[in-house]
This record gives structure tokens, sequence and C-alpha cells, in this order.
């Protein structure tokens, strides 16, 4: 096995061979400078890179001591061996790989640099993060900062001298951003002062950078209460003067950092904005247009989340592959001879849980890689027609990938840990960090159970179902394929049926919600995952349907990898896409124990 | 400064490398080729020599078609321009026939220090770098770890047994890079952009004019002896367990 840590194959299989790039971007506007060979390169770059550079940096424990972000005499430290790599990592140009030429980027297809942030998420996600995040904030200053300082900022940002940061969470506002207190008061010159505590802010101070960037949603003084209410203002950690240098302290105090279960090397701060009344900000867009503005960048992670939970999936079960080959434990259950013991992969239910782990990853992988692909779809259409058809994809899809790929992330490192069994609970081995790492994937950018509310309430019914029913014939699109080529029969019917049980689930849970609203309600999150399994069930046909096609003359390692493809799509489909129906025929059921039950009763 | 880096491309190491079934050489239609190794401290040196004291950097290559990604990697990491000598006359080429035909190339352009690798990771032969040296009838310094650059000559540093030699000569020379001579950088995004508008000339043999009749033929490739299985000793009495190791590396292994 090539890597342990990243999966390039699979990376230039959904690139060239499922998305077939080649003949559907590379070349046409906007990437008409782009072809294959370089697409090559790039993605040959970031798993280098991501191998021989992130990867070893990834333990946050080297020899029982801590490898984390500190918080010491009101500064925050990243961890030593972030700094090399944060200036590898800006010196090659990652930072902006899909950004247009106009503000130093390369323009790339978002597929490519979505394949990319694969394998870095894959190697480190604390480290990760940080250019994420700071991505996110400049693209918000790249799309709505009008200010004379905004090239400046721009040019630092996608440079990497300064960073960057979304700070939505107060104490008392996390699900509920329109519950925020943080104020923000015009001064004469058209700036505003701050003023207010936000928490649990992902890389909210550290010394990597000279300056950090804030976008900080607040509400300006005498403004309706709730997300109507909110603007949004660039808040840089140092003042930047008149000419573009820095000047001293902007009024932004770190309170503390959190001490917590995973991504150690990310600061996750509390910051205290105004406590000497005066930290000054600029409004972005314009005012009480905040969320909208924040919805820009809250998209691009979220669906940056739903990466993470793909690559620590990844890479778990490509450590538990290589851990099942090596181990040596009990003899093979046919032979029973006790003298030979052979690698725990012989065994079928260590097998269970390996073939569980690939067809999972590798499921949600296009999935998410789906997401992106509808983005350059979006950017390369000729028409408005195509533009809004692919604008509804992400629309539809963001929630799913950002829910379903983190909760079935999180399966995945389970089952990595359990093919470890007692190894896999100790340090000694990196799949149980993987596990404590994926957990807040499920949480941060607003909790799964608010991304099935925005599906269930908000994107199910945009434009009265239309961006739904284009998901579902794009799905049964390419159901038809496989079925016009005779290509996995069975789980072709299957993934069919699964997908009129949720269109039917939809429709009754739209009319639930006038009668009945609980029962939608508390299946929210359930129909979302079911969502995902059928769309996943989908993509596994997609990609056995091009497997059988390429092993006619595959030999060596390359038939393997097409049979892997589709023993994988049958594993998947035949045990989870199938339980599709029956799980949506329960949560139509008019089962409200949930809320029948008193609060008393749940524990006395 | 006209800088000249020669590049190989060889199998990842981490490629599985199969013999073909009649030992005519590697099955090559599934491997992850790469840059040779060596070859990179030999463009990155190229680069570093350039950035501090102008001039330009041609990467030289001599290989199948599939060979153009390497010679597109340096350029993504910053040379200049390439050549690329591809000729199917070339597939059996040994040392002296690739050393000619490196140096014909090299002997159309203006070059003041040329560098390869101290040898190729694929067959290990080591000769190229010596050959493009006695062709052009150059000054050679192998297996170089340190390049100092002083105008009209450069000063160089070879480890040997126990002690470092400084060998200074005049140029131009070829270097072979050896690992420790310095970091190659990775090719950044812009890079990568920017190496497929680099100009890369084509050339056959005709076009250099040499005979490309290898002297050495390889005759038979074979893989390496498979590894026998090891021998787990089981039971529960370590003190017999041990016994039973100590006869087998005795009796078997005849190791002690
Ligand atoms: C490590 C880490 C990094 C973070 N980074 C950032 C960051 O960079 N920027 C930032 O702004 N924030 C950040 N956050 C905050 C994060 O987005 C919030 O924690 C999250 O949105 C949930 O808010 P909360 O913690 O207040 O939980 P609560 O909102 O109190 O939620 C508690 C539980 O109630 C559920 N719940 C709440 N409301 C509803 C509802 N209406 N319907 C159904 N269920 C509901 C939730 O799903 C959850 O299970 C980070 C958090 C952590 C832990």
């Amino acid at each position: 096995m090539a890597s342990k840590w990243v999966d390039e194959r699979d990376m230039r299989f959904i690139l060239h061979e499922v998305f077939n790039i080649q003949e559907v971007l590379l070349g046409k506007a906007p990437f008409e400078d782009h072809d294959t060979d370089m697409v090559n390169m790039v993605i040959d770059a970031a798993a280098k890179f991501a191998e021989n550079e992130i990867a070893p940096t990834y333990p946050d424990e080297v020899h029982r001591k801590p490898v984390e972000a500190v918080f010491k005499d009101g500064k925050v430290y990243a961890p030593e061996s972030y700094h090399r790599l944060w200036k590898l990592y800006a010196e090659s140009g990652w930072l902006s790989t899909a950004d247009s030429p106009e503000v130093g980027g390369q323009g790339l297809p978002e597929v490519v640099a979505a394949a990319c942030a694969n394998m870095f998420l894959a190697t480190n996600q604390a480290f990760t993060m940080y250019p994420g995040l700071s991505h996110g904030a400049a693209k918000l200053v790249e799309k709505f900062f009008e200010h004379p300082f905004r090239e400046m900022i721009l040019e630092k940002m996608f440079t990497g001298q300064w960073a960057g940061t979304m700070c939505l969470t107060e104490p008392g506002a996390g699900s509920d951003v329109g519950a925020l207190k943080t104020t923000a008061k015009k001064n004469p010159d058209g700036s505003y002062l701050i003023t207010g505590t936000k928490c649990f802010i992902s890389a909210g101070d550290h010394d990597l950078t000279e300056n950090i960037i804030h976008p900080v949603l607040a509400r300006i003084e005498g403004d309706p209460p709730g997300t109507k209410g909110i603007s949004i203002f660039v808040v840089p950690k140092f003042s930047i003067k008149a000419d573009g240098s820095i000047g001293a302290l902007n009024d932004v105090a770190t309170g503390n950092i959190e001490s917590k279960m995973g991504i150690h090397g990310n600061s996750t701060c509390t910051l205290n904005f105004g406590e000497n009344g005066k930290c000054v900000g600029y409004l972005m867009g314009q005012e009480r247009e905040g969320m909208k503005v924040m919805f820009h960048m809250m998209n691009e992670e979220r669906q940056g989340v739903g990466m993470m939970g793909v690559a620590l999936a990844s890479s778990a079960y490509r450590h538990a592959l290589a851990y099942a080959k090596d181990r040596v434990q009990g003899s093979n259950i046919m032979q029973k001879d006790p003298l030979v013991t052979v690698p725990i992969i012989q065994h079928p239910d260590v097998r269970r849980m390996l073939l569980k782990q690939k067809s999972t990853v590798e499921g949600i992988r296009l999935l998410c890689m789906y997401c992106y692909f509808a983005m350059d779809r979006r950017k390369a259409a000729v028409n408005e027609a195509e533009t809004e058809k692919w604008q509804g994809m992400i629309e539809i899809l963001t929630p799913i990938v950002k829910a379903y790929c983190t909760e079935m992330g999180m399966v995945v490192n389970d089952l990595a840990v359990q093919t470890y069994g007692g190894y896999g609970y100790c340090r000694e081995y990196p799949v149980e960090q993987m596990m404590r790492d994926q957990k807040i994937n499920a949480i941060y950018e607003g909790t799964n159970a608010i991304q099935a509310l925005d599906l269930l309430g908000r994107k199910l019914g945009m434009k009265k179902g239309l961006y739904f029913m284009n998901l579902i014939t794009e799905a049964k699109n390419g159901l038809a394929k496989a079925k016009s080529l005779g290509i996995l029969k069975e789980e072709t019917a299957i993934v069919d049926a699964a997908l009129d049980a949720i269109v039917t689930t939809a429709m009754e849970f739209a009319g639930l919600m006038k009668t009945n609203p609980y029962v939608p309600l508390i299946a929210a999150s359930d129909f979302l995952n079911c969502f995902g399994d059928t769309l996943v069930g989908w993509y596994h046909v997609w990609m056995a349907t091009v497997a059988s096609e390429k092993l006619t003359n595959a030999t060596g390692q390359e038939k393997s990898f097409y049979e892997g493809k589709i023993e994988g799509a049958k594993f998947f489909i035949n045990r989870t896409t199938a339980l599709v129906p029956a799980k949506c025929g329960i949560l139509k059921n008019d089962d409200t124990s949930a809320m029948r039950i008193s609060e008393e009763a749940f524990g006395i | 400064m006209n800088i000249i880096a020669c590049v190989k491309q060889v199998p990842d190491t981490e490629a599985q490398i199969k013999v073909k079934a009649d030992g005519s050489g590697i099955e090559d239609g599934q491997i992850k080729w790469v840059m040779n190794p060596y070859d990179e401290f030999g463009v990155e040196e190229a680069l570093k020599l350039k950035e501090k004291n102008g001039g330009d950097v041609t990467v030289v290559c001599l290989g199948p078609a599939r060979a153009m990604e390497t010679i597109r990697t340096a350029l993504a990491m910053g040379a200049d321009k390439g050549i690329h000598i591809c000729d199917p006359a070339f597939d059996n080429a040994d040392a002296f026939v690739v050393g000619n035909a490196l140096a014909a190339a090299i002997k159309t352009l203006p070059h003041d220090i040329i560098f390869c690798g101290q040898r190729a990771i694929d067959d290990d032969a080591g000769q190229v770098g010596s050959m493009i040296a006695e062709a052009l009838n150059l000054p050679q310094l192998t297996l170089v770890t340190k390049v100092d650059f002083a105008g009209t000559s450069v000063k160089v540093i070879r480890p040997i047994e126990g002690a470092q030699l400084l060998i200074e000569t005049s140029l131009p020379c070829v270097v072979t890079a050896q690992k420790g001579l310095n970091e190659p950088r990775y090719a950044s995004l812009p890079g990568i952009m920017k190496a497929k508008k680099k100009p890369v000339d084509v050339k056959n043999a005709s076009a250099l004019g040499i005979a490309t009749e290898a002297k050495a033929k390889v005759a038979k490739t074979i893989p390496p002896p498979a590894r026998p299985p090891g021998k787990i000793i089981c039971g529960d009495d370590p003190a017999l367990k041990a016994a039973e190791v100590a006869r087998l590396l005795r009796e078997e292994a005849k190791a002690i």
C-alpha cells in the first residue's frame, strides 16, 4: 500500500475517471489554462507535502509530552512544528489553489483544491484549520469588504503573512447565533467600536502570523434583535495604520484557550473585544446583512468540515488496513490449526470492519467531492439555467456533506480503533487521536442537528422542491446508465428504491410539518442520514460503473483497485442503502415518544 | 550564469516492481514515475546558484515520452527551459550512450556548470556524470555535498572516509550531487502553472548526431530471490521456545 495517510489513487480516480474533468472542466472557461498534466502535478505535490511534511506533525503527544496550542501571559503559541509548515504551505501557494489570479491564486477547479485539502486534512486537521479558516476569512474580504485596506489585507492573507478566523459563537449564542450580545457603535470616521466576548474561536490567536483578521458578528446599537439585526465587521488583532503598517494591539484580548478532547494543536480561544473601549472594526457588506455575508464563509467551512470528516476517516482506515495485514493473532477459522497463526485480516469479522470502513470512506469522499464538482460546474456554466441547477445542487448538498460525512466519518474512526483491538485504544497508535479529533466535526459549524433542520426546513423546499428534485434526477440518471450497461443490477434497484423512499418521505414530512411537526422534527437527523446512505449508494453505483469498464484492460494493482470498487459498492448498498426504505417507514410512523415523555420521566 | 541540470525519470521507491516474464526489463505500465532523488539535489543546487548569481537553468533529460513529466517537475521547481532527448533508438541505451547523448545536447548550449545526480536509483550505475565530463573534456567533481561558486571557479566539498576533501576547479565543470547537498524545494503551485509555458526542445538521435549502439547490454533482468517465509515458534514455555530459537539459529540459519 502506497501510504497510510493519503489516498492519492482514489483522488485521481474521482477526478479523472469518475468526474472526467478533462472533458467536463479543463480547457473550458474559466479553466482554459489548465490541463490534466497540471492537475496531476498539483495532486502529486499535495500528496508529497502532506505525507512528508504535515504527517510528521500529527501526534498531539510525543514522549508523553503534549503537543498543543499554549496560552501563556495573555498570548497564544501554536505548536513549534506548525511554524515551518505554515511557511511552506503559504510559499507553495496552497492558500489560493482555486482562487482567482486577481488575488494571486491559481484558478484551479475547486475539486482539485478539495482533493489537496483532503490530503492535508488527513495528515493534520488541527494544523490545516489555520490556513483553512484564513482562506474563508480572506474570501469574505474579497467579496464584501469595500475599504481602502481591502487590497492590502487580501495580499497579506493570501500570501500567509496574516491569518483569519470566524467569530460567531458567544457563551450565550451557540446554535442560536441570533442571541449574540456583541455590539458595534459607529465612529464619526465611519468605522465602528466593537464590544463583546466571543468564545470557541478556532485559530483565534496564535503566533504563526504578524496579524489576524477577525470577521466578527455584532449588532449595531439600536438594530433589531435576532439574526435580522446582525452586521459583520473586519476586526484586526493589531490596528492597521493609514499606510497599511501594523500598529498597536486593537483592544482584542485573548481570555483563555480551551483544553479539549481533540485537535489540540488548534487554539480554541475566548476573545474579548473592546475591554477598554478601543476595539475598531470596519463594516463588511451592508448594515444588518451580517448573516448573509457570513453564510458565504459558513458554507465554505461546512463543506470543509464535511471534508474533515472524510479525511480523518480515510487516514484511520488506511492505518487500520496496514495494521490488519501485519498483526498476527489466532488461526484461520476454516483451517483451525492453532499452530498456524494468521494476520487478523484473514478473519471474516475483521474483513467486515475493513470493508465497511473502505466503502464508507470512498462513498463519503465522492459525496463531498461531488459538492465541489458542483461548484466548478456552476463556475463553468454557460447559461443561467445551468448556473441555477448547480447552485441548487450545492445548496441541498451542503448540510448533507457537513453532517453525513462527519457522522459516518466517526463510524469509520470507531471501526478503525476496533480493528486494532486494545492497541487502538492506546496512544502508541494514531487511530486513538484520530477518533478524538473527529468528534469536533459533528459539532462545530452548526451541529449536525442544525444541519438536519437546515435540510428539512429550508433546503428541501427551496424553489418549491426544484433543487431537491434536480439532485434526485441526477442520481436517477446515473442509475439509468448502470442499468443500460447491466452493471450491479440488484444493487442499482436497491438504490432506486431508496431514492423513491427519500422522495416520498420528504413529501410526507412537508405535510406533517403542518399537521404533526414533531414527527419530522424528531426524525430530521435520521432523515438526513438516510438521504446520505442513499446518495452514497448512487455514488457507489457510479464508481462501480466506471470500474467495470476499466477492469477489462486492467492488470496487477490496477485490477485490484477496480475490483475493490465493485466489492465495496455491493457491500455498502446491500448493507446500508438497502435499509433506507425500512428506516424511512419507521420515521414516518406517528411515533412521538421523544416528545410525549415528560422531562421528569427522562430520569429521576 | 548558464547552468545545466541533468534529470532522469525513475520508478518511485514505493512502486511495486515487476520483472517482465522474459527478463527483458521491468513492467513499466502502472508504476509511478518520479525524478531521480539525486537529480533533485542537482536541480535544487542549480536553482540556488541561479538565485544567487543570476543566469538560467536548463534541464536536460533523456527518456521516453513520459519523462516529459519529470522535465515539467524541474520547470515547476523553477528551471527555465528543458531539452528532452526522446527516441526509441535509446530504449536500450547504456551509460555510455546516455552520457554521450546528454553531452551532445549540452554542447549546443552555453554551459558554465553541469549538475547530475551521483547515481540513479533504478540502475545504480553512477556513470553518467563522469561520461558527460569525459565527452565534453571537462573537470568532474563527484559525490559533492557543498558547492561554493567564486566567479570563475568553484570549490566543492566531497566527504570521504573520516574526512572531507575541499576541491577547487575552473569552470565549466560537471558536479554530481550527493545526499546532504541541500533540501530540494517543493514545486509551488504558481511554479506548476508556469511550467506549462516554459519551452522544452524535443530532440531525437539524428538531431544530436550520435551513435546509439550500447557498449554494455543488460542480458537479463532477474527479480531478487523471494524471501523465505518467517518461522513463528509457538508454545507456552519461554525456556523451551528460547532453546528452539537457539537450535534453529545454530542448525538451520547457521548464524551461531
Ligand atoms: C473546538 C471548537 C472550535 C470552534 N470553533 C468555532 C469558531 O471558529 N467560530 C465560531 O464562531 N464558533 C466556533 N465553535 C463553536 C461551535 O460552532 C458551537 O459550539 C456550536 O455551534 C454549538 O453551540 P454550543 O456549543 O453553544 O451548543 P448549544 O447551541 O448549546 O447546543 C447544545 C446541543 O443542543 C442542540 N441544539 C441547540 N439548539 C437546537 C435547535 N434549535 N434544534 C435542535 N437542537 C438544538 C445542539 O445540536 C447540541 O446538541 C467551536 C467550538 C468548538 C468546541
